[in-house]
């Protein structure tokens, strides 16, 4: 055992609860880690790892509903709905105390507390701010890929991504965000209009979204990873050039996978 | 001598009020890139001296070459007159296979004080100090943990540190104090331990209790009187120091605050 291994092991049990359940006692399950390790870290006092483990899990979603939240939270003086306060529930708690950092599954669980808590009763805001429905929406999707990995896929047939989805919304998100970004912030009733977005999140951890067109999104539900390029731009109506410039931009943002090692010499 | 300039963290939310009290900022420190639609960096970048305090990498880990070309083009992005960065491990060693960390806790994290890290830590800071050019101040993170294993004082670690690396220290009060809380140690004797003889920058911040740890902890709010007294005390003993900065980068930072701790430094210190 090094220092190096003992402070690795460490790291993870304050990052996953599954296994500080296990260093914990409070699993069944043998533990999976190098028994030198588990020994000296069973020693600490449990209390001391679980209030570490809560507050680490706490800033870590705090800082990404801060961020991926941010337009809602401009709201807050209004809605008296912060949703950092979230993080103050009981049923938070929970999931902070189960939390494994960085987990689809997790972040799952945290967009539905929040989904709840902004969405539920929440008939006097939508009045007040009639895309308020699809702004949640909106964040909580960026919220949820941001936690999700593509899977290995280099393949030479484009594949759609688990960090991407297309949304409907019934609002025009994109001009209601300019507008929240404006100073002179007025309630957009000519964003009455639906939109369709490509929200994605690249493998440097950025969540983007795109105003999606028709062919964008025929093109996204046909790339399976079953299908060549020409067999795409057959299906899409779009010549093979115009469906590789737009599987590029997809993969770029991390919507689509692809390897695209052998089409990228023009 | 060189004159001890006074500063806060730029947080982009208080751009405005920064801005309206620059006569009492001498330096910005910068935890994050300013965002590029940032209507007021051009203003900042030219009023202030700006001091790098963004993530440069694990220095546990040796750094790549894209951490190594980034953190030189901050330094020289920012002019800033020497680079920090903490002692802290956030991310377990990286999978081999990708070079990838299967998880971060996102949050600073101290290391253990073991030979076989400290020794890895001395090795990637020489990297990284001949890489940027200026000098590297090492900023030690509080201890929360007591590990049951053989390790040295913090106190000696940072000495070996920067003996054998040639780095300087950023010393934040707010962490000694915590630190010696978690060791049972009166914080002032703790902190008259540390290499104080390397120190170019102060830290300065206040605590409150934490309902998560049940104990203080840093919190953005102005520092009291025993930091302050700490402070002083550190910087009587701190011959190469060149800066003290309210360490507070947090959206929920409020302008009086940041204007009450500058006034506070102003009156110690100016």
């Amino acid at each position: 055992m090094t220092g190096r291994s003992l402070h690795d092991t460490l790291l993870r049990v304050l990052s996953h609860g599954p296994l500080r359940a296990q260093l914990l006692g409070m699993a069944d399950k043998t533990a999976a880690i190098h028994a030198d390790e588990w020994h000296i870290l069973r020693r600490v006092p449990k209390e001391h790892v679980q209030n570490m483990a809560r507050f680490l899990a706490r800033h870590y979603y705090g800082e990404r509903i801060a961020r991926l939240f941010r337009h809602i939270r401009r709201f807050a003086p209004q809605t008296d709905r912060d949703p950092l306060s979230v993080l103050d529930s009981p049923r938070a708690c929970i999931v902070l105390d189960r939390a494994v950092l960085g987990s689809s599954d997790t972040a799952e669980e945290m967009a539905s507390l929040l989904e709840s808590f902004l969405l539920e009763n929440a008939a006097a805001i939508q009045k007040q701010f009639p895309y308020w429905q699809d702004l949640v929406r909106y964040q909580a999707t960026m919220f949820r890929l941001e936690a999700r990995e593509a899977k290995e896929c280099a393949t030479d047939r484009p594949c759609r991504s688990e960090t991407g989805a297309i949304v409907e919304f019934e609002w025009d998100i994109p001009a209601i965000l300019l507008d929240l970004q404006s100073p002179s912030h007025r309630q957009p009733e000519t964003a009455h209009r639906p939109s369709m977005l490509l929200i994605a999140s690249s493998s440097g951890g950025q969540v983007i979204s795109l105003r999606c067109t028709p062919e964008v999104q025929r093109l996204f539900d046909a790339a399976d990873g079953t299908r060549t390029v020409e067999e795409l731009g057959r299906l899409t109506d779009c010549s093979e050039h115009q469906v590789e410039q737009m599987l590029k931009q997809m993969k770029e943002v991390g919507a689509i996978q692809w390897d695209d090692g052998i089409t990228t010499s023009d | 001598m060189t004159r001890l300039t006074l500063g806060a963290f730029y947080n982009p939310h208080l751009a405005e009020a920064i801005l309206a009290n620059a006569d009492q900022i001498d330096h910005l420190a910068l935890a994050d890139a300013p965002l590029p639609r940032d209507q007021w960096w051009s203003q900042i970048s030219h009023r202030f001296i700006l001091l790098a305090h963004d993530y440069l990498g694990q220095l546990s880990e040796p750094l790549s070459r894209r951490q190594l070309d980034r953190a030189r083009a901050l330094m020289e992005r920012y002019r800033s007159p020497w680079a920090a960065e903490h002692l802290q491990r956030i991310h377990p060693t990286p999978d081999q296979a990708n070079d990838k960390p299967d998880i971060s806790l996102d949050y600073v994290f101290p290391p253990l004080y073991t030979e076989d890290l400290l020794r890895d830590y001395v090795r990637n800071i020489r990297v990284l100090q001949d890489n940027v050019g200026v000098p590297l101040a090492i900023e030690p993170i509080p201890t929360f943990f007591h590990i049951d294993i053989p390790q040295m004082s913090e106190a000696e670690f940072l000495h070996r540190l920067c003996e054998e690396s040639g780095c300087w220290l950023l010393l934040d009060i707010p962490h000694a104090v915590l630190s010696a809380y978690t060791y049972g140690r009166d914080p002032a004797s703790f902190m008259l331990e540390l290499p104080l003889h390397r120190v170019i920058e102060i830290h300065v911040a206040g605590l409150a209790f934490n309902a998560d740890l049940k104990r203080p902890w840093i919190a953005p709010v102005a520092p009291d009187k025993n930091i302050l007294d700490l402070a002083e005390l550190a910087a009587a003993h701190a011959p190469q120091l060149k800066a003290l900065t309210f360490d507070a980068f947090s959206p929920t930072l409020r302008p009086d605050t940041l204007r009450k701790a500058m006034q506070l430094l102003r009156e110690r210190f100016a």
